[in-house]
């Protein structure tokens, strides 16, 4: 095993800052692999601690460490650092932003077809269609305007004025009919239910022309060439992770309960709410689980998306190649699909 | 006699060192940071060099400026807010021992609040009115040192001095004018120039964990935002925006403080 | 209440069996009489820890005895006090700490000018008006500290050994100084000190205390002549008189032992 580390310390005026690059393992018994995601353990997630869980990782050569994320926690620096191998992006635009920015990093797989972030309102309350939402004070995160709100602000019309900070809370929500609020169409109308009895309405983005994919698989590009076959070992097994995880059953037990070890705040109830809209809403695809062509992605599409972005005015046209931001070579797509 | 004209020439040294000395450090830090991100080449999304950092700050100019005028006002509001608060709540606790006793613990209460913690509770209490919310965030890291210092300050005045007063009958407000004010001046403005920089620090994480005002983002978003976009030398831009901007407050109190004080207080005389 | 008559003039100030004990439980003055007329400079001369400078705060109201009655004709109006230290505001010039006591009245600073210039010139100070104090020498700061205690123009002024700081070259000359003002201001002066030459060079008279407990135990009337100066100091009346102090002191000192 070799693991080269070379620090840097400098001084500037406002802070020490320490930043080391290491390289990855070339070794011939398991491979040690670190995944950072990009929330909490929850069943969003489900497929990686599936394959950790169940030695599906372990069977294809891989020791797995997941780092989980969360909130004040940004992990996306540790992939272009060298300290973790690979990263779960919560979209595309991530990805272009690092095209961009020239860091060599690339989406070798899109596990989400359809981003569940939705834009929830009170069921009893005044706001019943998309249209009812660019009136209402709208709660939402830095993360949030900073991404697909861009795109609901200038392609949507929704108005910047409307925003409410948001702090991982649902109380400012639940305490006013009037507000809508972020979150997740596959946990947080649960979560608002079991708060104050009602399911609330649900607008998902996908259903108003938000096309990215969602939790995207991100790797450095040095080590899809280096090792390209580590990358594919990684996703087959991310793959089969995610297929068992959805398929139903006790298949998934293992995994639940190391989402719940992880994550103290998660349910049985949560998870299995989670479970049951991932397939409602076939994020991860549709048809039958055990044909369906899971990580895949369409260039088309994300060129489609990247066009998409810059109308809206988040990029200039000849910012980035968005083709650039992925490759397919590590998904077989579907027998009718690019 | 030459010892006579020296120190006068030693004090202008002084000065011109005092303002040459920082800068100096400052150019070969910089100089040795450049020098080694271009050696090791190392990639500016790892770590941006000063130049390019400089070349951000000068081509985003319009939106960091934007984002330091929302940080700057929200600073000088809370901070001017803690000068008026803390000193009032000094001036009543100097006039009353039994005030302060009943009043102190909770100004500790307050200053050892996490500020992440409450946060999100004081932007529902404000009525979802962010920008106040980040300003009473401020407000609460940088009203201490001001309130403990002028409070000790207003109790420093001479044993002698006061019965001075007394003896020619001054009232209470003579007192507290012509003899706790200014006896209390050099405690204030060391507490001052602590609580200035408080306060810029409070406004950033203020607007860190409140959020940003909806269309008045400050300096946090900006920084946040860039870390977001994997915009390094943007998040340095901003960094040495909030860098400088602490520099440039520190010495204008500092300023403000030697003049006051430059002819009768032994920190201030050269 | 009846006018005394003219002939005896009213005491200044008159302590009448004044008891002063503070709550740790020492008893500083016990059956302590004095008198102070107009125009007379009193010392009052005892070991330290006396009780002498109680005295003098109580004179000047800042402290209340136990027992017995201070009562003084001289109002706060008409009081000066220099106190041990020279006290003088850092932050103000020379000039306008002179001017306080009668800012603290209300006297305006144009109305005042006149006065404090005078008083500043009085005590030699006048090309330092615009000084600060950390910018004057002990022996400056301490004349600057008696021109504010002159400015109100006194009926009575109480000073609390004020020269103690100072090295003895400095104090003669101080002395001599003060010497001069009373002779040109005539106000009554009461001057605590534990220095034997300094009180029979200044004095009309010196009063010994005791140890604490302090009360008086003797009266000693300085017949010098009028004019003093350093030559009064080498004369055998002054030696005289320093000597008669001095077992006085020693006297009081020894029946405590």
């Amino acid at each position: 095993m070799r693991n080269a580390e070379l620090q840097i310390v400098l001084l500037n005026a406002a802070a020490l800052l320490a930043i080391g690059l290491s390289n990855v393992h070339i070794a011939a018994a398991a491979d040690k692999v670190v995944l950072a995601t990009n929330w909490l353990a929850q069943p969003e997630l489900g497929g990686f601690y599936q394959a950790l869980a169940d030695g599906t990782y372990a069977k294809h050569g891989l020791d797995v460490t997941i780092k989980p994320g969360g909130p004040m926690v940004n992990n996306r620096p540790l992939l272009a650092f060298g300290r973790v191998d690979f990263l779960v992006g919560t979209n595309l635009l991530q990805a272009f932003d690092a095209v961009k920015q020239r860091i060599p990093t690339k989406v070798v797989a899109a596990f989400f077809q359809k981003d569940p972030q939705c834009i929830l309102a009170h069921a009893d309350g005044p706001l019943r269609t998309w249209d009812d939402l660019k009136r209402a004070p709208l709660i939402m995160g830095n993360s949030g305007r900073q991404t697909f709100f861009l795109w609901m602000n200038a392609a949507q019309g929704f108005p910047k004025s409307n925003l409410r900070p948001y702090n991982h809370s649902l109380a400012p929500f639940l305490n006013d009919k009037n507000a809508a609020i972020q979150g997740f169409a596959t946990a947080e109308p649960k979560r608002v239910a079991e708060a104050i009895g009602t399911e609330p309405r649900v607008f998902l983005l996908a259903d108003h022309g938000w096309d990215s994919y969602s939790t995207v698989l991100e790797t450095r590009t040095e080590l899809i060439e280096r090792r390209p076959e580590l990358v594919q070992r990684f996703v087959d097994a991310s793959i089969f992770g995610w297929r068992n995880y959805l398929a139903g059953g006790d298949g998934a037990a293992a995994a639940n309960a190391l989402i719940r070890k992880e994550n103290r705040s998660m349910t049985d109830g949560l998870i299995d709410y989670s479970r049951t809209k991932m397939r409602e809403l076939e994020l991860l695809g549709a048809g039958e689980l055990a044909e369906m062509p899971i990580g895949v992605m369409d260039v088309q599409r994300v060129r489609d998306f990247y066009e998409q972005m810059v109308q809206a005015g988040m990029y200039d046209a000849g910012d980035v190649e968005p083709e650039a931001a992925v490759t397919v070579e590590f998904v077989t797509p579907a027998a009718d699909g690019q | 006699m030459s010892d006579r004209i020296e120190p006068a020439r030693q004090l202008r040294t002084g000065r011109v060192l005092r303002v040459l000395a920082p800068l100096a450090v400052g150019a070969v830090l910089l100089a040795a940071w450049e020098a080694i991100v271009w050696a090791k080449q190392i990639p500016s999304y790892l770590l941006a060099p000063p130049s390019l950092i400089a070349k951000t700050l000068l081509a985003e100019w319009s939106t960091l400026g934007a984002a330091w005028a929302v940080t700057l006002q929200t600073m000088l509001v809370a901070l001017a807010a803690a000068v008026v608060i803390g000193v009032t709540m000094a001036a009543v606790f100097a006039s009353s021992r039994a005030l302060e006793t009943m009043l102190f613990p909770y100004a500790v209460m307050l200053q050892v609040t996490p500020l992440v913690a409450v946060a999100p509770f004081i932007v529902l209490w404000f009525n979802d009115r962010v920008w106040l919310a980040q300003v009473l965030c401020a407000w609460i890291v940088a009203f201490f040192p001001i309130l403990s210092n002028t409070s000790i300050g207003l109790r420093s005045a001479d044993r002698g001095q006061r019965d001075l007063f007394d003896l020619y009958g001054a009232t209470r407000w003579q007192k507290l004018r012509m003899l706790l004010a200014p006896s209390a001046l050099p405690y204030f403005l060391a507490g001052l120039k602590i609580s200035a920089n408080l306060a810029l620090v409070g406004a950033i994480v203020g607007e860190f964990v409140i959020g940003p005002a909806a269309e008045h983002p400050g300096l946090a978003t900006t920084i946040l935002a860039s870390q977001l976009r994997q915009d390094t030398p943007m998040m340095f831009a901003a960094l040495a925006v909030v860098s400088l901007t602490g520099v440039a407050v520190f010495f204008l109190v500092h300023l403000v403080s030697w003049f006051l004080l430059r002819r009768w207080h032994e920190s201030a005389v050269d | 209440m009846s006018n005394p008559p003219r002939r005896i003039e009213s005491p200044l100030v008159e302590i009448n069996d004044v008891g002063k004990s503070y709550p740790s439980g020492v008893v500083a003055l016990e059956g302590f009489s004095m008198r102070l007329r107009d125009g007379e400079f009193v010392s009052l001369l005892g070991p330290s820890g006396c009780g002498k400078s109680t005295v003098l705060r109580m004179i000047a109201g800042l402290a209340k005895p136990t027992s017995g009655g201070v009562r003084t004709t001289a109002g706060v109006g008409s009081l000066g006090c220099v106190f041990q230290e020279p006290t003088l505001l850092p932050w103000a010039t020379v000039w306008k700490n002179v001017f306080l006591p009668l800012r603290l009245r209300g006297v305006s600073g144009g109305e005042a000018k006149t006065q404090v210039d005078g008083v500043l010139e009085l005590v030699g100070l006048g090309e330092f008006a615009g000084a600060y104090p950390r910018e004057l020498s002990g022996g400056m700061k301490m004349r600057a500290s008696v021109a504010r205690a002159l400015v109100t123009q006194p009926r009575l002024l109480l000073l609390d050994e004020p020269f103690a700081a100072l090295d003895e070259i400095t104090r003669n000359r101080t002395n001599d100084d003060l010497r001069r003002l009373w002779r040109q201001r005539r106000w009554a002066g009461l001057f605590i000190t534990h220095s034997v030459l300094e009180s029979v060079y200044l004095s009309t008279r010196v009063l010994v205390m005791s140890p604490r407990p302090g009360r008086i135990v003797e009266e000693i009337a300085i017949d010098l002549p009028e004019t003093r100066s350093a030559e009064t100091r080498t004369s055998s009346q002054y030696v005289e008189l320093c000597r008669r102090v001095s077992q006085a002191l020693e006297a009081a000192e020894s029946a405590y032992v």
